[in-house]
């Protein structure tokens, strides 16, 4: 299989006339989080307590790309909370407990710190727990992109799929696709801009073409089509994304013409 | 105070004796209060009633309709006893008696009369779509002077009409003695407005650079296109406001003419012809008759939605509608509402004295202001029309009914209410001879031009034909006369019009008369006969001459001599006659949804270049065309016949005309296009509202078209069935199906030469259901319209089946092209499913395969089964190629990314070149390169395009820029043509950037068609709210003398500059015929090139005008602009300060565009510090004021810095534009 076929196969339409801003760069500073819907589905009018609790996850939650509200439904058997994406039911939780850190977490703390900070995206692979399965991807992705010219602004991040402190997080993940929960493959993600999770390569998927195809795409001069069809899908996240620094993409590229997108 | 001074002059202007006043001009005054002093009586009755014949307004659908209300009923102003009207139908004005309703006179102009009258002074005046302003005694209705607003005589096709090429539809408004008006209604053209002396017709200004300007149309996107006059003036303050026809007017120093503002994108989706104002703020119309308040110093909105048309009184507002309320404008310029009563005022209100009168669909009612300010409503007339306006004035109370029905109230009952009927009688009977004559030529629809007045054959087209016939006579008397008698007959000039012929030869639309007679003895010669035969109708269209037996040889010798193309000549005993056969030389059809079955996506049409001029507009409605955002297919151009779809049908449009030749309606299709086409955000029912109506499909970018144009037969799918129309008459031949249950709906279909090839069932990809993408944007994700199962070929003209072919995947409709004899085709699955696929690190599965099929056996020739991507292909018979790749654009399905092209030799089936290219419009097979959306690359090589940068000659990468809009771009031979805000186009053969065609809107979808001869746009915009300048159907041809304007992103890259011109205060940019790139100086529109440029300025300040008004031989868009007070320039031409010194030849452009005399503006002019030219004096070496004079010196030198001084004698200095060129050849020191 020759690069230039596979070129085709991941994102990225380039118009001519695009903005000289890169893909990633745009998208940070132009384009906001979609945001969630956090829905408290109840049966019985909301008690003193509950309401309390109610107010105190839309304190913790208020700065995050979500909106809170409490739905009265009769056809339910008891109160529970649901997160939903565009028209899409990511997860439920029976209480508050369940939605603790919701919307913070350390690794996205991390991350948007990488973002924020001039990154071109950080790659987060997302391991099933099985090292026969998880090295050599794992292999794959340090080799690339330590052989990548923008190796300097691509951060490769690991997460496993049982990790209790990430586990919204993985939740999240796992929603970008509908199938993805049922295929246990490692995966990876490429995050990018105010916390936007591209659509991941998976098992065999996560090649070193498909890996430089992704920088290819967030290197990019952005332009309408992009912009009209941007891909990806946003996780919640608690975090203020004004003012980013510079793009470090810019001084690789400005740097290496060669690297520019013909 | 300012009260005061407003009813001391109105009280001088319009005092008529008797204590009545005159209603002087639309709704009474310069600020259009439609209030006015004149006190009626208590109670009015009924004394006359004249009935015309309701209006037809000029444009043609809904939204235009409410926007620009000038014209869709009379609208009277009254002076010294006297009503006075203009017609749009009868071409004329004329005067009633106030007292009975008789007719005192009526005068014929040269055009529809579209606009409000206006009187001063015992003078009417007027504007026409002749393009002239006419002045006439009120008195008697002579002619007292007439003054052309268009920059010339030329004539087009607009709304149906034969008129100026610059329609004068500047409603006028006058005040102190002033005249405010103007001509032109597309900024492209040229746009001319004017202030000008009522006593003779002299001009005070003229401001004829402004339609020019670069500046933000609606969506902030920027064209050379500022506001186009359509509308009454309205003047506020210091301000003159010119309606800007569908947007918010714009701003002019009533005094100097100079634009102020102009708020056409910050204002939104709002405005419209109807604006009144006090000296402080001004109401603009928004939708329905509800108005926005805007400021008069700046145009800012400063409420969006105030309430309906008002009459102002001062700051007092009174606003009509179902009720009326009073309010007032505070300092702050806010309203607070003072009383509201109950009293229908739903189509119009005035003041009156300290009456209000409202009209509404329950009648007419007389609200009385008491001094308290308490309104009561004292008198109520219930007549049996809709009353859609009112004047009071000369102590009557006039009122316009919406059928046309003129009425007037007065003080006293009558004993006889006088009715005046306007009775037609019908032309006089045919002789055999005329009718033998008329059938003859066997045309009886379109247009028809006479010359020579001939009562037996005018009568006999009028009664036995259709033809809207333009009679040209010599005798200018006969003009009247013939228009006094078919006037009287009923026969308007909307059907017959008279024009009179003076000699040199008018310049008459080219190609739109489908029958020309001249009659005898009206003589010809050459220039007339090729003049006459430019304005005929292609493809059949007829000139007869009616000559003797000895001028008939004549004219059969000269006729030889011209050789025109496609010219026949055949005589009879009565006449000869010339059939302009077939095409225009060097045009081309556009059919199937890019261009032909090959899917080059160009038109091969050569006649289509720039200059473009417009030729038609208007005369066809949007409401015949598919909702704009459903991206449907586009229109297909064949023989003459634009043919376009609605929800319901499919329609033809004469090319050169416009005029609709016939629709069809197909009982199902709008169940087809159900989420194809349009969707539920599509709301049918409310074309006014400014909301969001039809968002953005693929449509026919997915799924493609659904019908092809053809020389015989347009076929359309429907559900199951082809149908075979008649596309000369749009009659229902044939209807195809397959004949098998399996099949449920048609696909795919396209025409190669005898054959109609049919996809058969749309292909479904499962699993596709619940994607995430899918569920993410449904409508972006729709594959299953993207594909036929099978292909079915028949033969075209008998339905018989030849062969098909089932698909392993799908037959994907973007890829079923044809080119010598073979078929060509990707069975395959959509693009995104193959990346999904690709990511998960899955191969695609068994089947996918490009084929090569002969199209007449269905044999399949090759199967390609490596390296089979994406979901398009283009095919050039010119070199045997095919073109693989995808159709990535905007509007398009997930996953068509144009990433990667593959070519192949057709006859030996190898891969020619396989590149990772980035694109991103349907590839666009042009000769020997591909085009896309800005990118160029050689089609035998995918190498990327160069050219030479016309400055530096360096290599420079092939782009253009493209400003927003939807849309593919479009090639023809010439031009590749898109919407980039407004129109726009890039000129293939020359380097200068993009073009604007600025003052209309081109498509959402695709519609900038360049094709048998005429750049085709056909009104593509249907549920669009915005305010672009016009938005209308029309047509442009090439028109060597007209001007355009180009910008780029060019960036000088400091090479030494070899050949530049600088051209100081134009608009934009353009290259002249020697092949200089000449830039605009100031930088103003699009990016600054970078080019250092010093100038020192005294009295320094800018002029431009109309390229039109300059004579040249080649550069009038150099010469028409100009810096004044500049006293030097210094041009740096290379970045190196150790360049080599090289010798140019500066040539120094000039023209005297301030109306000097000799000697009143002289100057030295120095070279690199040397003096070249001692007392310059411009005017005395044009001659004349408007004239170009080009002073070229060779033999300089320059190395880093070009240097210019300007040393003034006498007056100021002024320049036009340097031009400097690196001489090939050594000189002399």
């Amino acid at each position: 299989m020759k690069p230039v076929y596979l070129r085709i196969l991941v994102l990225s339409g380039i118009l001519s006339m695009a903005c000289t801003t890169k893909v990633s760069e745009w998208v940070l500073l132009n384009s906001e989080a979609n945001n969630y819907l956090l829905v408290y589905y109840h049966k019985d009018p909301v008690t003193e307590p509950v309401k309390k609790q109610n107010e105190q996850i839309g304190r913790e939650i208020n700065s995050a790309n979500i909106q809170f509200r409490s739905i009265l439904r009769n056809d339910i058997e008891k109160p529970y909370y649901a997160l939903i994406y565009g028209n899409r039911l990511f997860s439920t939780y029976n209480n508050h407990a369940e939605l603790k850190n919701l919307s913070v977490s350390p690794l996205r703390e991390k991350i948007a710190s990488e973002l924020m900070s001039g990154m071109l995206c950080v790659m987060l692979y997302l391991k099933t727990g099985n090292p026969e399965k998880d090295a050599p991807a794992s292999e794959i992705i340090k080799r690339t992109v330590a052989a990548s010219p923008f190796r300097e602004v691509v951060s490769v991040r690991e997460l496993d799929r049982s990790s209790t402190e990430e586990k919204h997080f993985v939740s999240m993940l796992l929603n970008v696709e509908n199938d993805l929960k049922e295929i246990n493959e490692p995966m990876l993600f490429g995050i990018f801009a105010r916390f936007k999770a591209l659509e991941p390569l998976l098992a065999r998927g996560i090649s070193t073409e498909n890996i430089n195809l992704m920088i290819d795409f967030l290197t990019a001069d952005c332009s309408c089509l992009i912009k009209d069809n941007l891909p990806g899908t946003d996780i919640l996240f608690t975090n203020n994304w004004e003012n980013p620094l510079p793009a470090l993409v810019n001084r690789i590229l400005d740097e290496n013409p060669a690297l520019l997108h013909h | 105070m300012k009260l005061i001074a407003i009813f001391f002059s109105l009280f001088v202007t319009s005092l008529s004796g008797s204590g009545h006043y005159d209603w002087p001009m639309w709704r009474f005054d310069h600020g259009r209060s439609a209030s006015t002093p004149e006190q009626l009586a208590d109670k009015l009755f009924l004394q006359w009633q004249v009935n015309y014949s309701p209006r037809e307004p000029v444009w043609d659908d809904p939204l235009n309709q409410n926007l620009m209300q000038y014209d869709r009923i009379f609208e009277p102003i009254v002076a010294e006893n006297k009503l006075f009207i203009g017609f749009n139908d009868q071409d004329k004005v004329s005067a009633l008696d106030i007292s009975s309703g008789m007719e005192l006179w009526h005068f014929f102009t040269d055009g529809p009369v579209r606009l409000p009258l206006a009187y001063s002074k015992g003078k009417i005046f007027f504007t026409s779509d002749d393009g002239y302003l006419y002045c006439l005694s009120a008195e008697s209705g002579q002619l007292l002077w007439k003054k052309m607003l268009a920059p010339a005589s030329n004539k087009l096709l607009g709304n149906k009409r034969f008129i100026s090429m610059w329609p004068a539809r500047g409603g006028i408004v006058i005040q102190d003695d002033v005249i405010y008006t103007a001509s032109s209604i597309f900024p492209l053209m040229g746009t001319f407005i004017y202030a000008i002396n009522a006593a003779d017709g002299e001009i005070i200004w003229k401001n004829e650079g402004t339609g020019s300007n670069y500046i933000l149309q609606p969506h902030n996107s920027p064209a050379f296109a500022d506001i186009a006059p359509q509308g009454c003036f309205t003047i506020s303050g210091d301000r003159l406001l010119v309606a800007g026809g569908r947007s918010v007017p714009a701003g002019f120093d009533k005094a100097t003419g100079e634009k102020l503002f102009y708020q056409l994108a910050p204002s939104g989706k709002t405005g419209g012809a109807f604006t009144c104002a006090n000296d402080r703020v001004f109401f603009n119309h928004h939708r329905e008759r509800l108005t926005g308040m805007y400021d008069s110093e700046n145009g800012k909105k400063l409420i969006p939605v105030a309430g309906e048309y008002p009459v102002i009184e001062g700051d007092k507002i009174y606003f009509s509608g179902k009720d009326i309320t009073c309010v007032f404008l505070d300092e702050s310029k806010k309203l607070d509402t003072l009383w509201t009563i109950d009293v229908p005022a739903g189509t119009d209100l005035i003041k009156a004295g300290n009456c209000l009168y409202a009209a509404d669909s329950s009648g007419i009612y007389a609200v009385r202001i008491s001094g308290s300010g308490k309104p009561e409503l004292v008198w109520k007339y219930s007549p049996e029309k809709v009353i859609d306006r009112l004047v009071a004035s000369n102590g009557k109370l006039i009122a316009v009914a919406n059928d046309g029905t003129i009425m007037a109230f007065g003080d006293k009952a009558a004993d006889r209410v006088l009715v005046h009927e306007k009775a037609v009688a019908g032309p006089r009977k045919v002789s055999g001879k005329i009718q033998r004559l008329i059938s003859s030529a066997g045309i009886s629809e379109g247009y028809a031009l006479v010359f020579g007045s001939d009562m037996g054959l005018l009568s006999g087209l009028m009664k036995e034909t259709s033809l809207r016939t333009v009679v040209y006579e010599k005798d200018r008397q006969k003009v009247e006369a013939l228009r006094e008698h078919f006037n009287k007959l009923g026969i308007h000039a909307d059907r017959l019009m008279f024009l009179e012929f003076e000699k040199p030869n008018p310049v008459l639309p080219k190609y739109f008369s489908s029958l020309t007679v001249i009659n005898e003895n009206f003589g010809f010669d050459n220039e007339f006969l090729e003049m006459i035969y430019e304005s005929t109708r292609p493809y059949g269209g007829k000139i007869l001459i009616r000559t003797g037996r000895t001028e008939r040889e004549e004219l059969e010798r000269t006729f030889l001599s011209l050789n025109l193309y496609g010219a026949v000549m055949k005589s009879d005993r009565l006449y000869s006659m010339i059939t302009r056969e077939g095409s225009l030389e060097g045009s081309s059809a556009w059919t199937h949804n890019y261009g032909d079955i090959a899917n080059t996506v160009k038109s091969d049409d050569k006649r289509v270049r720039a200059p473009l001029g417009i030729l038609w507009f208007g005369g066809n409605s949007n409401m015949d065309v598919l909702p704009r955002h459903g991206h449907g297919p586009g229109e297909q151009v064949v023989d003459g016949r634009l043919i376009i779809e609605s929800l319901n049908g499919i329609s033809a449009r004469d090319v050169y005309t416009g005029r609709v030749l016939w629709k069809r309606d197909f009982r199902s299709l709008k169940d087809d296009f159900w989420l194809v086409y349009y969707d539920e955000s599509y709301d049918e029912e409310n074309p006014l509202d400014p909301k969001y109506n039809q968002v953005h499909l693929p449509g026919s970018n997915a799924r493609g078209t659904n019908f092809i144009a053809t020389r015989e037969y347009v076929y359309v799918i429907e559900g199951d069935t082809c149908h075979f129309v008649d596309i000369k008459t749009g009659d229902l031949i044939k209807s195809f199906t397959t004949g098998d249950e399996e099949t449920k709906e048609l696909g795919y279909i396209g025409v190669y030469e005898d054959l109609l090839i049919l996809g058969k069932n749309f292909s479904e990809y499962t699993g596709l259901e619940n994607d995430s993408m899918k569920i993410k944007n449904p409508k972006f994700t729709d594959y299953n319209l993207t594909a036929s199962n099978e292909l079915i070929v028949v033969n075209r003209f008998t339905g018989e089946r030849i062969w098909s072919m089932e698909s392993n995947h799908g037959f994907i409709h973007n890829s079923v092209i044809a080119g010598d004899d073979i078929l060509f085709c990707l069975d395959k699955l959509p693009q995104y499913v193959e990346t999904k696929l690709k990511r998960r690190g899955e191969s695609p599965p068994e089947g996918s395969r490009l084929l090569y099929v002969d199209i007449r056996s269905g044999r399949i020739l090759n199967e390609v089964t490596e390296d089979v991507f994406g979901t398009w292909l283009g095919y050039s018979s010119e070199h045997r190629l095919l073109l693989q790749a995808t159709r990535p654009s905007r509007d398009m399905l997930h996953g068509e990314e144009g990433n990667r092209m593959i070519t192949y030799n057709v006859l030996t089936g190898e891969k020619i070149w396989d590149k990772a290219l980035k694109y991103a419009n349907p590839p666009i097979i042009h000769n020997d390169k591909i085009y896309t959306n800005g990118e160029g690359f050689h089609l035998l090589t995918g190498e990327i395009l160069f050219e030479k940068d016309p400055l530096t000659q360096e290599d420079l990468k092939w782009n253009f820029k493209r400003e927003y809009g939807c849309g593919i771009v479009a090639a023809s031979e010439h031009l590749l043509t898109f919407r980039s805000a407004s129109a726009g186009f890039v000129n293939l053969d020359v380097f200068e950037g993009t073009g604007s065609l600025g003052g209309w809107k081109a498509g959402c979808s695709t519609n900038l068609i360049a094709a048998d001869g005429v750049l085709n746009s056909p009104d593509y915009t249907r549920t669009c709210q915005c305010p672009y300048q016009n938005q209308t159907s029309l047509a442009l041809v090439y028109m060597p003398w007209m001007t355009y304007w180009t910008n780029s992103n060019y960036k000088w890259d400091g090479k030494k500059i070899r050949q530049f011109g600088l051209n100081l205060n134009a608009p934009g940019d353009r290259t002249s015929e020697n092949n200089t790139l000449w830039m605009e100086y100031p930088f103003v529109s699009g990016s600054d090139p970078g080019i250092p440029v010093r100038m020192d300025t005294l009295n320094y300040y800018r002029i431009r005008k109309e390229p039109i008004s300059v004579v040249s031989r080649g550069t009038p868009w150099v010469s028409a602009s100009a810096l004044c007070g500049v006293r030097s320039f210094e041009l740096t031409i290379a970045d190196d300060e150790d360049v080599t010194e090289t010798w140019y030849t500066v040539k120094l452009y000039f023209s005297e565009l301030e109306n000097k005399k000799p000697g009143e503006r002289v100057l030295n002019i120095s070279l690199q510090g040397e003096e070249v030219l001692r007392n310059f004096d411009i005017v005395s070496e044009a001659g004349k004021t408007d004239k170009e004079v080009i002073k070229s010196f060779t033999g300089i030198r320059a190395g880093r810095t070009l240097r210019l001084d300007l040393i003034p004698l006498e007056g100021n200095t002024i320049i036009s534009g340097v031009e400097m060129i690196e001489e090939k050849t050594a000189c002399k020191y």
